[in-house]
């Protein structure tokens, strides 16, 4: 979008859709989807300077219905071509959209070794617990009893919480939001985009066609009893479970102990903590959401490893005769003399 | 033996006792006087321990291989004697360590029995007993030194003046912490290694008249990177694995004096995909592996070909499967280079076989995936990467950067001013799409490794699908027509009667075969593949046409190359035969001597 159209024109979403996605009815990533062009609207974004990098499943179908530059990869490879992207070229804004396969499974690697290298970059971590575009089995999100395709007894394992993993791991900002909740995730997005360095968002998704719950007909009445909000004093102390000094509104994200007690904590309110629930469902315990962990001021992974703004890779002069190339090459040619 | 106008010499140890660096000053010194050196190891996987050999070949000719046999041979250790007894010949000198402990970790000491020297005797070798240890514990009270000091004899043994010796040691220890200190050291190890030995030699050494007229001595692997660096390599993305990790140290050591980057990936997979995040955003990147590494890179390989993103992989081959000898040579990874990587895409091989030519295609590589915007793999062996050669100097003149077809700022322009938007997959008749990289204002840059249609966008139409297919493999049309992959060279004599084809390190084995077989009354040619991949039938048939019959010279155990050409060309089948050797050991002479007779 150029600066003279900026001005004629009112920018909507419909700016930033690219091509149609076929998400089914009611699936959470159509509302991850908006969040993120909802923040290139607020920000009128340039799309041309702003890159995708997205893997496999339908999560990834976030780079498509964007416009804007999109790299659609491997399954689970988005975060090295997101980060080496970001490392040649700073000057371009980079966010990566992936599933939970992509980051938790088949991914999972580069996942962990992001959050300890704090790349510049944000990444939304679209957590619908199963492989909706492979007809629904169980991610390694999906939480313990849950009964797909390949988990016809339930599940057996426990899942992995990548919120915690970013956490501990050295992640500096992440947040947990709910793909329905566009308040919330619309705040969280803003966040996530200011935030110098790796911000990691896992979006729980609901996924209505493959993700059943015994106890509900909507998935996303699931959710609505799954989730709590960390700084939502009210309904922590509803169900009077959570001590005072993580609920307490001005929940401190700034502190890590802090966080990961709140994600504890909020896994041990299960059926046998709180009556009124259904059964299944809080067997496996509550998921936090907001803005769990946030830390400024970390040296980011293109400032460790010196790359510059000024002079980013991509417009470096790569000529044999250019002076500088010259004197360098000569200077290690002499080493082999 | 009786050419004066070469000498091998091998330093024998065990992992970690420094017999690297005597073999090192060694071959430096040699380079100095005026020689071609040459350095060869021979070593297991093991940090400390295990024996270890290393070779010196210097010669008035440039050299590349270390052929059979010794001139002089500077043992630290007893076992390690015991493994390269083998290789000495009539006439060849045996320098030992005979002091009473060998500092070594595991080491044995040099006890050679009555019956073991009477063997060396009847074998017409000369045995040099000398307490190299003990003689560094007594002036230095450092047993370390002793590398120092078995230089220093092999220096006297052939009759190198002392001002070059002065000169190296400088040179090597002048920039160190404490150089004073270790320049003073070192002399006098070397005179005292000097001064112990006589010059026994029973042959003459021509120490060559001229001084080193500055050619340079480099490391196969550090030659491909220099190369690359030369033409734009600005991020490298690497992981360590035995014996492409040089390769990675140097760009460690020297991208960021080009204003570049290299990291260490936590896989060979974060490797390879980071090439292609930096490649799309348009940066010249590389990454460099082995056998295992290269495995695990393959859907890589696959996902650019159908993104058509430029991937540059060195590849330098180790023997497999599994791990198998992570420090040896093979070349076993052909058929995973040329095959690797699911569905249809092509791609580009190139292998070197000289050090002129490790520099020059560790920079022509970029050109060709670039040009071609697909896998490009610079395919070499242990044996290739892991020597120390001598060049008289860098081809420079024959490096062009040539990024492909790119579009310029006028064409953005042009494009901005009617309103085209930007095709990165627009169908064209040489199937290569013109690139441009993300953050171009008022454009946008896909890249896909789904189908799709001209725009970057998923596709799955049934004519788009055969459109964007019929253009990726037109490259191989392209390239052709180009001539700008590296082309076969024939070395010997035109009229010959059979004919070798191999490829890389084979080279100078089988010259030297075909010299032998010359005496012999057979004559023989040689055609080397410098693109392995799309191969040259054309050449090959002509080739074979010209002689009664050819070997292929590989180092695999099921003929690889050999099957790739009779795959790819019409050839009588009767006409060819394999030569193979698979130990992890360089291809010897008397193996492909051997093949031909048989």
């Amino acid at each position: 979008m150029t600066t003279s159209e900026k001005n004629t024109k009112q920018v909507s979403t419909k700016d930033f859709e690219n091509i149609d996605v076929y998400w089914c009815a009611g699936c959470g990533h159509s509302g991850a989807l908006m969040a993120i062009l909802r923040w290139c609207v607020r920000k009128e974004v340039d799309p041309s300077q702003l890159v995708n990098s997205n893997g496999i499943g339908c999560s990834s179908k976030v780079g498509d219905a964007h416009r804007c530059n999109n790299h659609h990869w491997l399954h689970g490879r988005s975060l090295p071509i997101a980060t080496a992207i970001k490392a040649v070229n700073p000057k371009l804004v980079v966010l990566d959209a992936g599933g939970d396969g992509d980051g938790a499974a088949i991914g999972a690697e580069h996942t962990l070794h992001t959050f300890r290298r704090n790349p510049d970059i944000t990444y939304f971590f679209l957590n619908n617990q199963v492989y909706g575009l492979t007809k629904g089995q169980i991610a390694p999100t999906g939480h313990k009893h849950l009964v797909t395709p390949t988990t016809p007894c339930g599940s057996r394992e426990e899942p992995v919480d990548m919120c915690r993993l970013a956490i501990t791991e050295g992640a500096t900002f992440v947040a947990r939001a709910y793909s329905y909740d566009q308040n919330q995730l619309s705040l969280i997005v803003d966040r996530a985009f200011e935030h110098k360095g790796f911000s990691f968002v896992e979006i729980l998704s609901p996924c209505p066609t493959y993700h059943r719950e015994p106890d509900y007909d909507a998935i996303k009445d699931w959710y609505k009893d799954v989730i709590i909000d960390v700084g939502e004093a009210e309904r922590a102390m509803q169900d009077a479970l959570i001590p005072a000094e993580i609920v307490a509104p001005n929940y401190n994200p700034s502190n890590k102990e802090q966080a990961l007690r709140a994600i504890e904590i909020a896994k041990n309110i299960t059926w046998q903590t709180i009556s009124g629930m259904a059964r299944t469902t809080a067997m496996n315990g509550k998921l936090v959401a907001g803005i769990l962990y946030c830390e400024e001021n970390k040296p980011t992974f293109e400032e460790n490893i010196g790359v510059s703004l000024e002079h980013p890779i991509v417009e470096l002069d790569l000529s044999h005769n250019s002076a500088d190339n010259q004197a360098v090459f000569e200077q290690l040619t002499r080493e082999f003399l | 033996m009786n050419d004066r106008n070469r000498i091998a010499i091998a330093v024998v140890g065990r992992a970690g006792d420094g017999s690297y660096s005597t073999a090192n000053i060694l071959a430096l010194i040699l380079r100095d006087v005026g020689c071609y050196s040459y350095g060869e190891r021979s070593i297991y996987s093991n940090i400390q321990g295990r024996p270890t050999a290393f070779y010196v070949v210097a010669d008035t000719r440039p050299v590349y291989w270390k052929d059979d046999g010794l001139d002089i041979l500077i043992a630290f250790d007893g076992e390690s004697l015991r493994e390269r007894y083998h290789e000495l010949q009539v006439g060849s000198v045996c320098v030992v360590d005979s002091s009473a402990r060998n500092p070594a970790a595991r080491g044995v000491p040099i006890n050679l029995t009555d019956s073991e020297l009477e063997m060396f005797a009847n074998k017409g070798v000369e045995v040099y007993k000398i307490p190299m240890a003990d003689l560094a514990r007594e002036n230095f009270s450092n047993p370390i030194i002793r590398n120092t000091i078995g230089a220093g004899v092999v220096t006297r043994l052939l009759n190198i003046p002392h001002v070059y010796i002065e000169r190296l040691v400088q040179k090597k220890f002048g920039d160190k912490k404490g150089g004073n200190d270790l320049i003073a050291q070192n002399l006098k190890a070397f005179d005292l290694g000097v001064a112990v030995a006589t010059n026994p030699c029973s042959f003459v050494w021509q120490v060559s008249k001229q001084v080193n007229p500055g050619r340079l001595f480099a490391l196969g692997n550090d030659l491909i990177a220099l190369g690359a660096l030369y033409n734009g390599c600005r991020y490298f993305v690497g992981y360590p694995i035995t014996p492409a990790t040089e390769i990675f140290e140097y760009m460690m050591a020297n991208i960021g004096k080009f204003g570049g980057v290299a990291v260490q990936a936590t896989s060979e997979l974060e490797a390879a995909n980071k090439v292609i995040g930096a490649s799309y955003a348009g940066a010249r990147a590389m990454t460099a592996t082995s056998g295992p590494g290269f495995s695990l890179m393959q859907e890589v390989l696959s996902g650019a070909g159908i993104a058509e993103t430029p991937l540059v992989i060195a590849l330098v081959q180790r023997p497999g499967p599994g791990t198998g000898m992570p420090t040896r040579t093979a070349q076993e990874d052909l058929m995973q280079a040329v095959f690797g990587g699911h569905g249809e895409f092509p791609r580009v091989i190139i292998s070197p076989a000289t050090p002129e030519e490790c520099f020059l295609f560790g920079a022509h590589i970029f050109n060709l995936a670039e040009r071609y915007q697909c896998p490009s793999i610079l395919l070499t062996e242990q044996s290739i990467g892991q020597a120390h050669y001598t060049l008289n100097r860098l081809p420079l003149e024959k490096v062009v950067l040539d990024r492909g077809k790119v579009l310029t700022g006028e064409e953005i322009e042009k494009m901005r001013a009617e309103k085209i938007p930007y095709a990165r997959y627009v169908i064209t008749d040489d199937g290569i799409s013109p690139r441009m990289f993300p953050g171009t204002p008022g454009f946008l840059v896909s890249a896909t490794m789904l189908e799709h249609d001209e725009r970057g966008h998923p596709t799955e139409d049934s004519s788009m699908r055969i459109a964007q297919v019929g253009k990726r493999l037109r490259k191989y049309a392209t390239m052709e027509r180009d001539g700008f992959l590296p082309c076969p060279v024939v070395e010997g004599k035109e009229d010959a009667r059979i004919g070798f084809i191999g490829y890389g390190s084979t080279l100078s084995p089988v010259l030297c075969a075909i010299k032998d077989l010359g005496e012999q009354g057979v004559s023989a040619k040689y055609l080397r593949l410098r693109t392995l991949w799309p191969i040259d039938s054309t050449c090959i048939e002509r080739f074979v046409e010209s002689v009664e019959h050819v070997y292929i010279v590989e180092q695999n155990a099921t003929g690889q190359l050999m099957r790739l050409i009779r795959m790819m060309s019409d050839i009588p089948v009767k006409k060819l035969s394999s030569i193979l050797q698979f130990d992890g050991r360089r291809l010897s002479k008397r193996t492909v001597i051997d093949g031909v007779k048989r």
